[in-house]
Parts: structure tokens; C-alpha cells; sequence
């Protein structure tokens, strides 16, 4: 049986998604890495905390202190209430926050794709259009985004909406920009031949150029589900009481470190599967490009 | 009434590149016409007028009597460079036109060889199947008239030839005008009415084709074919 061996390095050398093995040695290597850490580093925080906690520290206190971050209203007593922390309660309050974080990061990411896609279009294809937001992106692109968190609560008080909104303004850019370039960067006879077959402009966006630029954007719309994840963080940080933002933030205040290793960890993974599903669904809509 | 009227047609991108100056044409309805000339003279630049997809600076043409003023689904155009969409399967390409029918793209996917692989992607198919669904494509949308801007350049002389065929038949079975821009003189021969030489800006020959159809490779043999060849490449130098 012939082998295509270039064809299988090749496969090798682009593959992008870790073997699930890879991923657990990879995993089991961080704890190890972290475990020596906290046994070399001896330094503690102001509460008397390790600065490195050991992982079964981390993964006692660490869980169980969550506790006191579940608000209520879904039937067990809040910790203010009286509750003992522990784990069925701290999941309580991983479930509850987590929960208020992706609804803000998705809303805000599917708001940024829904807006900037079809602006995007309308950039690409009208000429002064295309000036003056390349001008805007431009001076946006000197100023950091995550710096426009703070105005943002200003403008829309400490709420799901500045969160939103300053998720979806972060992300917008980002799916704007891509779709104008990536409209830019089409063949000329892609969209030719659909308006010699009688198909009107908007036919020919939706039916022609949107399909054909996702392979382009596929990239782009990842990078703004990062970009999505950065904000929703940063916009948790001023004001808002829930979240995993805000947990982070409380944790870092009172200096909890084991408790602010699992409420990033919960963090990391909740961007990481929403990343992953993000790749997932545009590399299905795209399945006909590979 | 004829197909094309072209009068007094100037095509400047910018001074000094004028790839067409003052030509005139007329093509009649049903004619297989072939556009010939070296690179670069202007071949593509007509073919693009025709169909509507670039303002000339000067002149008017008329389609079917009426002005030119843009694309639309009267005058089909098959590209050079591919053009069909990935992401449609092979029955969504063909029935990709606003007036196409089930009836028409079934017939049209049957008559270009390529039943039983509707369902394909694009990026399944060859390079010359591409061709046909691109073909076929253009031809269920019935337009009145057919563009074509050197589709079979890229391909291999045995998948040139079989296309050559299948054209031919959809020409004779649907009676369309076609106006098929090429640099090669052996397809023109083996396709056209007449051949068209496009250069210097105008029209630099215009000659009857009349051997008998199918021409085929036979053709190579024939003393007239061959004076033809000799002098249309005379008139390409």
C-alpha cells in the first residue's frame, strides 16, 4: 500500500489541536512544575498564604472558600446566611458566576460578529465609508481596549449591559476590520460571474461574498472570542458583583491565592471551550474550503 | 437585429494605455464568434464591455438593440480564472442563477457529462469539470448570449478538446450567440463562424469560418485550414 508521506508530515506539522495524551502530560506537567514551586518559594501574602499555595491546599480551601461567592436564590442558604463552606455550595458559586460571565461574553462576542460582519460588508464596498473607519480603527488601534473598561461602567453603571456592551466594542473591531479585508482580498471574478447570472447586490453579499471571506475570517473570529473573554474580565472588574471577574478581583483583594488559582482556572477553561466551539462551528461552515 | 452593435468603442485605463480605440462590430444572433489576438491587445478588455462589467470611455454597444449599461442575466460570461463557488455543491452551482429552473439545471448538468456528481463539492472535481459546471451554469440560466474569456487556457489538450465538443453541442442544440475570446488560433479554427482579430485597438481581421462541422483533429490535414492558420498567424504578428 503507497503511503502519501508528504501529505502525513504535512498533516503532522499543521496539526494545531493537541492530542488529548499530549494535553493530559501537558497538564499533569503544570501541577508537577507548580507543586516544586510551592515548596521552593516561600514567600506569603499579608493573610499568611503561600504566594505559590501548594495544590492540596488549592484544592481544599481553594474549592470550599468559594463558597462565600454563591449569592443566593437558586435554594441553598448563602454563607452570610449561615453556611458552612463547601463543596456542593463553592460549585454553586462557580455554576452562578460562570454562568453571569458567558452570558456577557457571548452576547457580547455574537453582538461584535452579528454588528461587524454585515458593517463590514458595507465598509468593504463603499469607499468613503471604508476612509473614515479606517481612520477611527486607526486611532482606536493606539489606545488599549481593556483601558476603555473603567469608561464603560462610567457610561452604563455597574451592569450586565456595560459588561455587554464593552464586550461587544472590544470585539467589533476586531470582526469589522477582518471583514473588510478579507472582502478586499476576493478574487474580482467571484463576484463578476454571480452579477452576469443576474444575482442583485445583496443576493451577492449573502449568497457569494459572505461564504467565500469566512475561511479568511475564521482566524480573525477567534481572535475575537479572546478578545471577547479579555473584556468580559477586565469590565467585571469596576463595580459589577458577580462574575467570575468579580470573584477573581475579591480574591486578589483579600489575597486568597488558593482561591484566585481555581477561579482563574475555572476562567481558563470556560474561554478555552468557548474558543474550541468557536473553531468548531466556523471550521464546519468552512468544511467545504479543506 | 443582431447581437452585438458596437460603435466607435474606446476603452483608456490611463493615457498611453488605450487597448481599444474606435472599434466597431457587429455580431449577428446565433453566431459562434471567436476573439483572437496577442496578449494584452485588448481581447479581454471587449469581452468585459460586452458584458457590461467595464464603462467604456467612448462609444456604445447595444445588445439585442438596447444600451449596455451593466451586467445582467441576458449575457452569461465563463471565466478564465475559476470563478464558481466552493461552497455550493455542483446542482447549486448550476441552478446559482436568477433564471434558471430545475428543469433547465438538470438538463444542463446532463448535457456537460456531469450526472450522478451533483452533489460534489468543487474542490472534488478536476479543473476541467469545474469548466463544465461553470458552463453549465451560464447556459441554465439562459441568457441570450454567451461570453467566454479564455476558459479552456489553463487546461490540457484532451480536456480542451472534449469541452470544445460539448460547447459546440450546447451551441447547436440552444442556438445562442457566443462570443468566445482566445490567443489560440487552433481552437478558434475548430470553433468559431468567424474570427475576430482584436489589435492596435481596433480590428485588425475579420474572416469567415466555413469548413464543415465536426473540424476536429481531421482539420489539421486540410490544405484550407492550414492556409487559414497560416494567415491568421500572419495577421497576429
Amino acid at each position: 500500500m503507497i503511503e502519501d508521506v508528504g501529505t502525513r508530515r504535512f498533516g503532522v506539522a499543521l496539526r494545531t489541536r493537541p492530542r488529548n495524551r499530549a494535553l493530559l502530560a501537558g497538564v499533569l506537567a503544570g501541577l508537577v512544575l507548580w507543586q516544586l514551586l510551592s515548596l521552593l518559594v516561600g514567600a506569603t501574602t499579608s493573610q499568611g498564604q503561600n504566594v505559590v499555595p501548594p495544590l492540596q491546599q488549592v484544592l481544599t480551601t481553594g474549592i470550599t472558600g468559594l463558597s462565600h461567592f454563591y449569592k443566593g436564590g437558586w435554594g441553598p442558604e448563602t454563607t452570610l446566611q449561615g453556611a458552612e463552606d463547601s463543596v456542593p455550595l463553592a460549585a454553586l458559586a462557580v455554576l452562578q458566576n460562570s454562568l453571569a460571565t458567558l452570558v456577557r461574553a457571548w452576547a457580547g462576542y455574537l453582538l461584535a460578529v452579528a454588528l461587524g460582519l454585515p458593517i463590514g460588508l458595507a465598509v468593504a464596498a463603499v469607499r468613503p465609508l471604508r476612509q473614515a473607519v479606517s481612520g477611527i480603527a486607526g486611532l482606536l488601534r493606539m489606545l488599549p481596549v481593556l483601558a476603555m473598561s473603567p469608561l464603560f461602567a462610567l457610561w452604563f453603571g455597574a451592569t450586565t449591559t456595560a459588561s455587554i456592551a464593552f464586550v461587544t466594542f472590544g470585539a467589533f473591531w476586531v470582526v469589522l476590520l477582518a471583514t473588510a479585508n478579507a472582502v478586499n482580498s476576493l478574487p474580482a471574478p467571484l463576484t463578476e460571474y454571480p452579477r452576469t447570472l443576474g444575482l442583485t447586490p445583496l443576493q451577492i453579499s449573502i449568497r457569494i461574498v459572505l461564504p467565500a471571506i469566512l475561511p479568511a475570517l475564521r482566524g480573525a473570529l477567534m481572535l475575537a472570542a479572546g478578545t471577547a473573554w479579555a473584556c468580559v474580565l477586565a469590565s467585571e472588574l469596576y463595580g459589577i458583583q458577580s462574575g467570575l471577574g468579580w470573584a477573581l478581583n475579591q480574591t486578589l483583594l483579600y489575597t486568597l491565592v488558593d482561591q484566585m488559582v481555581v477561579v482563574a482556572g475555572v476562567f481558563a477553561g470556560l474561554s478555552l471551550a468557548s474558543l474550541r466551539l468557536v473553531n468548531c462551528v466556523t471550521g464546519r461552515l468552512t468544511g467545504w474550503s479543506e | 437585429m443582431n447581437a452585438f452593435e458596437i460603435r466607435g468603442l474606446t476603452v483608456q485605463y490611463q493615457p498611453g494605455i488605450t487597448p481599444l480605440k474606435n472599434l466597431d462590430l457587429d455580431v449577428p444572433n446565433g453566431q459562434f464568434l471567436c476573439v483572437l489576438g496577442p496578449s494584452g491587445q485588448g481581447k479581454s478588455t471587449l469581452l468585459r464591455c460586452l458584458a457590461g462589467l467595464l464603462v467604456p470611455t467612448e462609444g456604445v454597444i447595444r445588445a439585442q438593440g438596447k444600451p449596455v449599461e451593466g451586467p445582467d442575466a441576458s449575457r452569461g460570461m465563463v471565466f478564465q480564472q475559476d470563478a464558481i463557488p466552493g461552497w455550493l455543491r455542483v446542482r447549486d452551482n448550476v441552478a446559482l442563477g436568477s433564471r434558471s429552473t430545475d428543469e433547465q439545471v438538470a438538463h444542463f448538468i446532463r448535457a456537460v457529462g456531469l450526472e450522478g456528481r451533483e452533489k460534489d463539492w468543487p474542490r472534488q472535481l478536476s479543473g476541467g469539470m469545474r469548466k463544465r459546471v461553470a458552463i453549465a451554469a451560464v447556459f441554465a440560466n439562459d441568457p441570450d448570449i454567451l461570453l467566454m474569456d479564455e476558459p479552456f487556457s489553463s487546461l490540457d489538450h484532451l480536456t480542451r478538446t472534449g469541452l470544445h465538443e460539448t460547447v459546440l453541442q450546447l451551441w447547436e442544440e440552444t442556438g445562442k450567440t457566443i462570443v468566445f475570446v482566445t490567443h489560440d488560433v487552433d481552437e478558434a479554427i475548430t470553433l468559431a463562424d468567424r474570427i475576430v482579430i482584436v489589435g492596435r485597438g481596433g480590428v485588425r481581421a475579420d474572416v469567415p469560418v466555413t469548413f464543415p462541422r465536426p473540424r476536429g483533429e481531421n482539420l489539421r490535414m486540410d490544405v484550407d485550414a492550414n492556409l487559414l492558420r497560416a494567415a491568421l498567424l500572419e495577421s497576429l504578428k
